[in-house]
């Protein structure tokens, strides 16, 4: 853990590389809204090429959640960190069927730590990739 | 102790949280598994957000239901806001009058077992809906 940095009771954290925001439970719309503002504004501060939002603590999500949580991941490729949701539980994957809500275009992992992983192998295939480019 | 029957006046944005809060533990009572109490936690902050969104206050009664050797739980979502114009279009997959997704009603229908609407224009909107253990 290489620094922290604290919102709305959420505590993120950059581990190798990659930004780590661990959602709980309980948050309001609100805090969602200022946990999204400064992810955003983490990514572009320290340049991280990661974010992982670990939802292993949410019990419930509802369709505004998944929003949100679908756009956070989609702006922050966007700011180009590549993007990964980990720790969905069981009863949050069958609301969301029944919600029809789909994380389109968005890559999951079962663990933060998988999903550490996963990223890690992503950026260092897409930093050859650049470098091979830069190359030519 | 959990009661059987509770009532959750909803006009703050944390009152949706106190009355998941509530309607899992009431599931849990009931006997539902942890999946369900959580599909059931869900169908009430549908309910609870469309009625601070919408209507800007309102109430959620929750009550533990037998029937035989079954059980269930009841949730009910009633307010006096401004009623539902076209409750068919309502309940259809992304129809929203706001910039939401509008999966908010059609969600809550799949999630629970039994659900039966009633809303008029300038009276109010009562929601019903069940779901058995
Ligand atoms: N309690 C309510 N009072 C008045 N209108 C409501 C209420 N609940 C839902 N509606 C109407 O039904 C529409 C669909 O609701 P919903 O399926 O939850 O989707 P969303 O909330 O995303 O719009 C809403 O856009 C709103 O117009
Ligand atoms: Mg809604």
């Amino acid at each position: 853990m290489e620094k922290e940095f604290e919102s709305s009771r959420i505590v993120m954290h950059i581990s190798r590389g990659c930004l780590v925001v661990p959602l709980h439970k309980e948050l309001l719309d609100k805090e969602l809204r200022q946990v999204q503002d400064n992810i955003l504004d983490r990514i572009i501060e320290t340049k991280v090429k990661g974010l992982v939002i670990d939802v292993s603590g949410i019990n419930i999500m509802d369709t505004v959640m998944a929003q949100n949580i679908s756009d956070t991941l989609k702006m922050a490729s966007l700011l180009g960190a590549t993007a990964v949701l980990t720790g969905l539980k069981a009863g949050v994957v069958v609301s969301l069927l029944d919600l029809d809500f789909e994380f389109q275009g968005i890559r999951i992992s079962t663990t933060q730590e998988e999903g550490i992983l996963e990223l890690e192998q992503l950026i260092s295939s897409k930093i050859e990739q650049d470098y091979w480019e830069d190359e030519r | 102790m959990v009661a059987n029957k509770r009532s959750i006046n909803i006009s703050e944005e944390i009152d949706i949280i106190l009355a998941v809060k509530e309607a899992m533990e009431m599931a849990k009572k009931a006997g539902f598994n942890e999946t369900r109490q959580h599909m059931i936690g869900t169908a009430v902050s549908e309910l609870a957000r469309n009625i601070k969104v919408y209507a800007t206050k309102g109430q959620i009664s929750i009550r533990i239901l037998k029937r035989n050797k079954n059980s269930g739980i009841e949730i009910i979502a009633e307010d006096n806001g401004p009623g539902i114009k076209n409750l068919g279009e309502a309940m259809k997959e992304n129809f929203s009058t706001t910039e939401s997704l509008g999966l908010g009603l059609p969600s809550v229908k799949r999630l629970m077992d039994e659900f039966t609407i009633e809303s008029k224009v300038g009276e109010g909107t009562k929601i019903i809906t069940r779901k058995w253990a």
